[in-house]
């Protein structure tokens, strides 16, 4: 049996192990719950628009309900990847793996497959609900909501990666999630104050936060590149556009992310070690 | 089957593990010994490739792990001092989960042959982390076993187990030691490695003290051994007799002697093989009817506790160490 092969045989195992564990849980279902109630709220927004305005000028009144959907499942399945590996180091179980033929890439990549198919699981729930919504509202069911289902599971592949990467990094499952959520919250923290300081005009501004204000475009640049939601949102952007070649270069950069990521997460677990 | 070479793991300041040199043959129990700290796990961690040296090798079936990976693990059985298992599930999902793992051909017979071993087989359905600590042992065990390991790693493998629990594992390890398999077995229960142990490393602040058979390091650590005779009836002058044979440190007569005898009399000796022989003769020659003779001799822990604390200069002039 070839490495190649031996390696696949783990990834498969792990997976399937980790996706059975996740799905008898409830977490996954009380998120679903949630991010449904979410975008029913936006749905009932512009039925209400509908009812008191007699027309809705959106050609895809979806589109923004499917994206806080996936944008809410995307962000849980990160937070659950932050986790993947720090709990299963944190319990033990991980070092117990390790004794039999499983190596650093076989579970980095089997933990990453078994979010996806979490994710996947997310989807089909979606293209569901969505569809009944469509049938209930008549807001339409079109393709665009089927090219941003298909863009947000790429996305999605960026932030597990992101979530896996940071979970290679820290020690305890604690110190996973709070690295998870403090780097989230300063991108949408810096995020809004950039925005703010966009909104100002140049004469308002000393010239000093003129300066300021070029460094903090500077770091948003970075920043696009960096924060895994910032993908999602340029997915969504590009389905919205209605281009193809955008919604290409998308999904690509979503691919080489999380690429670039579960890459960076073997080589930093290969230096932590699996012992807690 | 496992050799170490001028393994050595420092940690900042600290050498955890110094210049260690280990060989553990083919079908031996090879019994590893030492107090908490001496670098006992860290060891373990380097062989199973999970911590890396900071200088010197480790061999595995005469291969480096990295030269086999996937192969040399499945010919591994390893199991910690604390059982880490994923508590929601059932025994049964657990180990058809490794058996799966590791491509055992079929696997559910074989999850069934290791639970009945291990006297799991009526609790099998039953959510693990309802299981005790006992209970675990015996499961992280039955996952040792599943693939039939050639060698097995285990690391207080008595842990948390009654009586009862400790006499079934030892019998089933004995019984794996006669099917041919190679254990090396960490553990400060120094009974049970003297019960089971073909050769034992004694480890001390990182450094192999002594590697050798039971009887071999006590024959070395023995300054002195002691002799208790029985006699029936001891004739006067028997003590000064007995002092004047040359092997003889001291004699002095027992203050309770034991049942049946007229006296009981404590030799001190130089050791040797000859020395009961030597005793036996003078006391037949001056009429002393011996009705019981037999040799103290140190019992592991003795030994243990000599080596790591007190002399350990015995073994290494000798070259042991």
């Amino acid at each position: 049996m070839s490495v190649t092969s031996q390696r696949l045989h783990a990834v498969r195992l792990i997976a399937g192990r980790e996706l059975r564990s996740t799905l008898m849980g409830i977490g996954i279902y009380i998120v679903m719950a949630v991010s449904f109630l979410l975008s029913s709220y936006f749905i009932n927004g512009y039925l209400y628009t509908i009812v008191h305005n007699g027309a809705l000028a959106m050609p895809s009144p979806l589109m923004v309900p499917l994206f806080v959907a996936v944008f809410v499942g995307a962000l849980y399945l990160g937070l659950l990847s932050s986790l993947a590996i720090s709990r299963e180091r944190d319990q033990g179980t991980l070092e117990v793996l390790f004794y039999g033929p499983v190596d650093s890439f076989s579970y980095v990549v089997g933990k990453f497959v078994e979010q996806m198919a979490v994710f996947g699981v997310f989807l089909l729930f979606d293209l569901v609900f969505f569809a009944i919504m469509a049938l209930i509202t008549n807001f339409g069911f079109n393709w665009q909501l089927i090219a941003l289902l298909l863009i947000s599971f790429f996305v999605a592949a960026s932030v597990v990666a992101f979530g896996i990467f940071l979970s290679s990094l820290t020690r305890s499952s604690r110190a996973s999630v709070i690295l998870f959520v403090a780097i989230q919250v300063s991108f949408i923290a810096f995020f809004y104050l950039y925005q703010s300081l966009m909104k100002i005009p140049d004469k308002e501004l000393s010239t000093t936060m003129i300066y300021v204000r070029q460094a903090l475009d500077y770091m948003r640049r970075g920043i696009e590149w960096i924060s895994p939601l910032d993908y999602l949102n340029r997915g969504a952007a590009a389905v919205a556009s209605g281009g193809f070649t955008g919604f290409l270069i998308a999904l690509i950069e979503a691919v080489i992310y999380g690429i670039i990521l579960l890459a960076a997460a073997i080589f930093f677990f290969n230096r932590r070690g699996v012992r807690k | 089957m496992i050799e170490t070479r001028g393994l050595t793991k420092r940690f900042g300041e600290l050498t955890a593990v110094d210049n260690l040199n280990l060989h553990v043959e083919k079908g031996e129990i090879y019994g590893f010994l030492g107090p908490n700290g001496a670098g006992k796990t860290t060891t373990i961690m380097m062989i199973l490739g999970l911590l890396r040296p900071t200088s010197g090798s480790v061999k595995l079936f005469g291969k480096d792990l990295s030269e086999d990976y996937f192969g040399i693990r499945k010919r591994l059985g390893v199991m910690s001092e604390y059982q880490y298992t994923y508590d929601e599930m059932t025994a049964r999902e657990y180990l058809t989960f490794f058996a799966r793992l590791y491509e055992v051909e079929n696997a559910n017979r074989r999850v069934q042959e290791v639970l009945e071993r291990v006297g799991l087989r009526d609790r099998q359905d039953e959510l693990i982390g309802g299981y005790s600590k006992g209970m675990k042992q015996k499961l992280g065990l039955a996952r040792v076993l599943l693939h039939d390991p050639e060698v097995l790693i285990l690391d207080e493998p008595t842990n948390s187990l009654d009586p009862y629990g400790v006499r079934e594992v030892r019998d089933i390890l004995l019984e794996e030691h006669e099917r041919g398999r190679t254990l090396l077995i960490s553990s400060h229960l120094l009974s049970e490695i003297e019960r089971t142990c073909t050769r034992v490393g004694i480890m001390n602040k990182g450094r192999l003290l002594a590697e050798n058979t039971m009887d071999e390091l006590r024959r070395r650590l023995t300054q002195e051994i002691e002799i208790r005779v029985d006699l029936e009836s001891a004739p006067d002058g028997i003590v000064d007799l007995l002092s004047q044979i040359p092997s003889v440190v001291s004699v002095t007569a027992a203050p309770t002697p034991s049942e049946g005898a007229a006296v009981s009399l404590i030799i001190k000796a130089k050791p040797g093989a000859e020395r009961r022989a030597e005793i036996a003769r003078a006391l037949s020659n001056a009429g002393a009817l011996v009705i019981g003779m037999r040799t103290q001799e140190m019992n592991l822990e003795e030994v243990f506790v000599t080596i790591t604390e007190n002399n350990i200069s015995l073994l290494t002039e000798e070259g042991v160490a």
